[in-house]
């Protein structure tokens, strides 16, 4: 058995030697983070009235009574919802700024709208979210009803304002009546079907502002990047002059990197296979639950992995760069946060300017996250997964050169 | 046999650490090597072990040169650095089956070289729990795998008490006195006890010095 198989087999034995302490420390880090993540979402549903949505408009926007409604829209701080209405050239362009998580939805409008329901004709009004996104959809459906009933409101007073006045000036009685009730009829008819007036479609998408999909994906990494923090009794025991007797022997930075990364790696799925694997087990026993219902776990946590391989070099390569057990905890947790923050792993990525979301779009934690959205919408993509595999690399070979260079530092002291 | 380095140079950027160290040593033989701290003995000892490459020179073992030949240079070498080249949550065993096979560990336990550094009393015991004479003890024995000629070390019985210091001394006397070469860094006149010469670094040159135990004499040559 060559010596770095046996370096292997050694650091995976020592790393199941700390488990206590990890599971310790990651039942103290889960209690953090639920005790975190539940006050943030109990202070997000409120304010997620004020929260800013993109909306989208696809169609025959000319019209002014349109424009109007739309610029109402813009402007309406008393909304649920503070909306950004963007107009769209074509239904594409739309779907995929949805897709990239740049629309929370977008409204397909027919040709003529407004002049066909003046004229009492009302066509669908198709609303296109992301998937998950049902509870916005929900929203915005809850949003034209209110709407609707508003308009439904003004017309009566304005017919029984109409009878009024033609009875005042003259028109006889009957004839009043008659007009006042013909155009009632008309607009009874109109609103009556208006729940023929729209449409509801979710396309399977990424990225995207769904409210549950990317808060579970987001979650997941940043989870899966704290729990970094937990295994820095591991990694601040290493002994440099082990690393540089290994070297004098022949197993240089390379296979010290290597081995000591595959024993974590592997450390860390069983360490998090059994959370699980009883979780799976729950989801199968419980399906009634929103959540069970709503994910496959059976294909969710298989999906992990490949965002676990990519996190575990990170964490890997931040312990190798740090050194010490404080700065490698302090660079861990700054390194989590800040990068799950702007990757829309704690908020969602559209609340973030333009820049920082094109930039964040090429970070681990962002890519780490695509990747677990992609694959609750279906298959996740080459690019996602070409990131992924990139910093899979480039993390291992800044852990080796770093390895190297503490090897041969000068004077070579311990 | 004869361990011969021949004119070692090392510069980190401006930094002349080594400018051409040169000496040899026969069979049976201790050199000490003394100097000030970061005078440059570590990065010495560690360019003899193969951890890092010289900017020129060479070792050689009975004319044969070992730089270019790394698995020869394994096998002759044995390197201990300056402190605990083993892991500390594992058992002194699980250390020595990093470097020896399970039928190596068994033979060295009964009589061997493991057996003479009575490595067999803590066997079972985790790094983190020995004394520093045992974990020393054991970073030798794990040195010894290939049973190498010439031993390099790095201030074996530093932060040590006499007693492990006496312990590792002796053996150390037993490897030489049976054909090994050490070449140890030392700040330790216990230590220098065992040596038949002693070379002081200075400037990156290494001067010729007689130990004669007046330590104040030693400190004014340092």
């Amino acid at each position: 058995m060559s010596r770095a198989v046996k370096y292997f087999r050694l650091q995976l034995k020592r790393f199941f030697r700390l488990t206590p302490a990890v599971i310790v420390l990651s039942a103290l880090l889960l209690g953090i983070l639920g005790t975190a993540f539940c006050g943030m979402f109990s202070a997000g549903e409120s304010d997620e009235r004020n929260s800013l949505i993109n909306l989208g408009i696809v169609g025959d926007t000319d019209d002014s009574y349109l424009g109007m409604a739309i610029n109402a829209l813009q402007n309406l701080d008393s909304s649920r919802f503070s909306i950004s209405v963007k107009t769209i050239a074509d239904e594409a362009a739309a779907e995929k700024k949805l897709k990239r998580g740049e629309l929370a939805a977008y409204i397909v409008m027919p040709d003529n709208f407004i002049s066909e329901a003046i004229s009492g004709n009302m066509q669908k009004i198709t609303c296109v979210t992301s998937s998950g996104a049902s509870d916005f959809g929900a929203r915005i459906t809850e949003e034209l009803m209110k709407a609707v009933t508003e308009i439904v409101a003004n017309s009566q007073k304005a017919v029984y304002g109409y009878h009024r006045a033609a009875l005042d000036n003259g028109v006889p009685s009957d004839r009043a009546y008659d007009q006042g009730n013909a155009v009632a009829l008309d607009e009874i008819g109109a609103i009556l079907s208006r729940e023929n007036a729209y449409e509801i479609v979710e396309v399977g998408t990424s990225g995207a502002n769904a409210i549950d999909d990317p808060i579970l994906c987001g979650a997941l990494v940043l989870l899966l990047m704290l729990w970094g923090i937990t295994c820095c009794t591991i990694f601040t025991s290493r002994s440099t002059p082990l690393s540089r007797v290994l070297s004098s022997k022949g197993t240089g930075a390379v296979a010290q990197v290597l081995g000591e990364y595959l024993a974590y790696l592997l450390f860390m799925i069983a360490i998090l296979a059994a959370p699980a694997v009883i979780f799976v087990i729950v989801s199968r026993f419980l399906p009634a639950m929103s959540l069970f219902e709503r994910y496959d776990f059976t294909r969710l946590f298989p999906g992990i992995l490949v965002p676990i391989i990519t996190i575990a070099a990170m964490q890997f390569f931040l312990y190798e760069a740090a050194g010490g057990m404080v700065s490698g905890v302090l660079l861990q947790f700054i390194c989590a946060m800040g990068l799950g923050y702007i990757s829309g792993c704690v908020y969602p990525a559209y609340f973030f300017p333009r820049q920082v979301q094109d930039a964040a779009a090429w970070l681990p934690a962002w890519n780490c996250r695509l990747w677990l959205d992609e694959l609750l919408a279906g298959v996740p993509s080459f690019k996602t997964s070409a990131v992924l595999i990139a910093y899979l690399i480039l993390f291992l070979l800044l852990s080796v050169l770093i390895r190297r260079m503490r090897i041969k530092r000068k004077g070579g002291g311990a | 046999m004869v361990t011969e380095v021949r004119n070692i140079k090392k510069s980190y950027g401006n930094n002349h650490v080594l400018k051409g160290i040169s000496f040899s040593v026969e069979a049976s033989k201790c050199v000490a090597i003394l100097g000030r701290n970061g005078c440059g003995k570590s990065t010495l000892l560690s360019i003899l072990a193969g951890v890092q490459k010289c900017d020129s020179g060479e070792l050689l073992i009975d004319g044969h040169p070992l730089f270019n030949r790394p698995a020869d240079l394994r096998r002759n070498i044995g390197y201990v650095p300056q402190g605990t080249p083993l892991i500390e949550e594992l058992t002194a065993r699980d250390n020595l089956l990093l470097w020896y096979s399970k039928a190596e560990l068994r033979h060295e336990l009964s009589g061997g070289v493991l057996d003479l550094l009575g490595i067999g009393e803590f066997l079972k015991t985790p790094v983190s729990k020995m004394s520093g004479g045992m974990k020393k003890r054991l970073s030798i024995g794990c040195a010894m795998q290939t049973r190498p000629p010439v031993l390099l070390l790095d201030e074996p019985c530093a932060a040590l008490d006499i007693e492990c210091k006496e312990r590792i001394l002796r053996y150390l006397s037993d490897y030489k006195s049976r054909g090994g070469t050490l070449v140890l860094i030392s700040h330790d006149p216990m230590e220098l006890s065992i040596c038949d010469e002693c070379k002081i670094m200075r400037d990156g040159v290494l001067h010729d010095y007689t130990y004669d135990g007046d330590v104040a004499r030693l400190v004014q040559a340092l």
